[in-house]
């Protein structure tokens, strides 16, 4: 019965502990549309979709979103001095966490998924320009880290 | 058991694993413009009988809404007399075109007439009015009947 006992109350210190692992996978890359004003590019926008990535984690974890910043602009096109923006959904056991756009750092929890459930994540990602967007190809880049 | 303890060391020594992804988002724009006729001009003639335009007594401008996404060129072309009535001397006579863009468009400005195409940027432009007048410069006057004028304006 001793043994019994001790095995238990290790177990739950092992619960509480930050992740243990922690698995992101990028499942659908986001697609940029333009507003029709001109004003917004972005994933809600005509056009637009959504970039969805999944979560598995052991352990309960820390997720942290970064606001997104160009990886490519067109030739002529700064980009100085737009807005960029990140918002988010998640899905499942995490259907509770929303995050409407916004240009700071955010987090949320990720309960211990014990290695075998999952959970979605949605993001959409908009830069508000401040100069009016030239013809070309834009990438926007968001990191999240797990932790 | 064997997860449970590597927990406890990890938490044990402050040791937080992170693990990142990249999200990406990609986008093409190319270039859109629209153009659309919002109020037809109205030509009216001058008190010395030598000019019929919108400018003079009752006459009204035309206005022209643009929405450019990307970049774009407007070109305002030579206008063109497409209707007048009989007796009409052309010779002559000389047709000519001024604007003003408003809002979006407020830096674009050709107040001076002229009988040339002319062209200018309009880089992602919200909705905008052009406003455009039109004239008919004759020394030989204008009898009466019904006079039209027509100015083309591009975007591409």
């Amino acid at each position: 019965m001793q043994l019994k006992a001790a095995a238990a109350a290790t177990l739950l210190v092992g619960l509480a502990t930050p992740a243990l692992s922690c698995t992101l996978t990028l499942g659908t890359p986001g697609t940029l549309g333009i507003s029709t004003s001109g004003q917004y590019l972005g994933s809600t926008q005509p056009g637009g979709v959504a970039a969805t990535m999944t979560v598995a984690t052991v352990g309960p974890s820390t997720m942290t979103v970064q606001p997104p910043t160009y990886t490519q602009v067109p030739s002529g096109y700064s980009g100085a001095g737009d807005t960029m923006e990140i918002g988010y959904t998640g899905s499942g056991l995490i259907s509770g966490v929303t995050q409407a756009f916004t240009t700071g750092v955010t987090q949320f929890g990720v309960p211990n998924l014990l290695g075998i459930g999952t959970v979605i994540v949605t993001f959409n990602s908009r830069a508000t320009t401040a100069t009016g967007f030239r013809n070309g190809t834009y990438q926007m880049r968001t990191i999240v880290t797990c932790s | 058991m064997r997860k449970a303890l590597l927990a406890l060391a990890v938490a044990g020594l402050g040791i937080t694993p992170a693990y990142a992804v990249d999200v990406l988002f990609t986008g093409n724009i190319t270039g859109v413009c629209s153009l659309a006729l919002s109020t037809p001009g109205t030509l009216a003639v001058s008190t010395d009988g030598q000019t019929l335009g919108s400018q003079e007594g009752l006459g009204l401008f035309a206005a022209v809404t643009v929405l450019s996404i990307g970049n774009a060129t407007v070109t305002v072309a030579a206008p063109t007399r497409t209707q007048s009535p009989a007796g009409y001397v052309a010779t002559g006579e000389t047709v000519e075109v001024a604007y003003t863009g408003l809002s979006g468009l407020s830096g674009i400005s050709h107040p001076t007439y002229t009988n040339q195409q002319t062209t200018f940027a309009a880089n992602s432009l919200p909705l905008t009015v052009l406003q455009l007048n039109n004239r008919i410069r004759n020394v030989n006057g204008f009898p009466t009947g019904t006079y039209q004028t027509r100015t083309v304006v591009t975007c591409s």
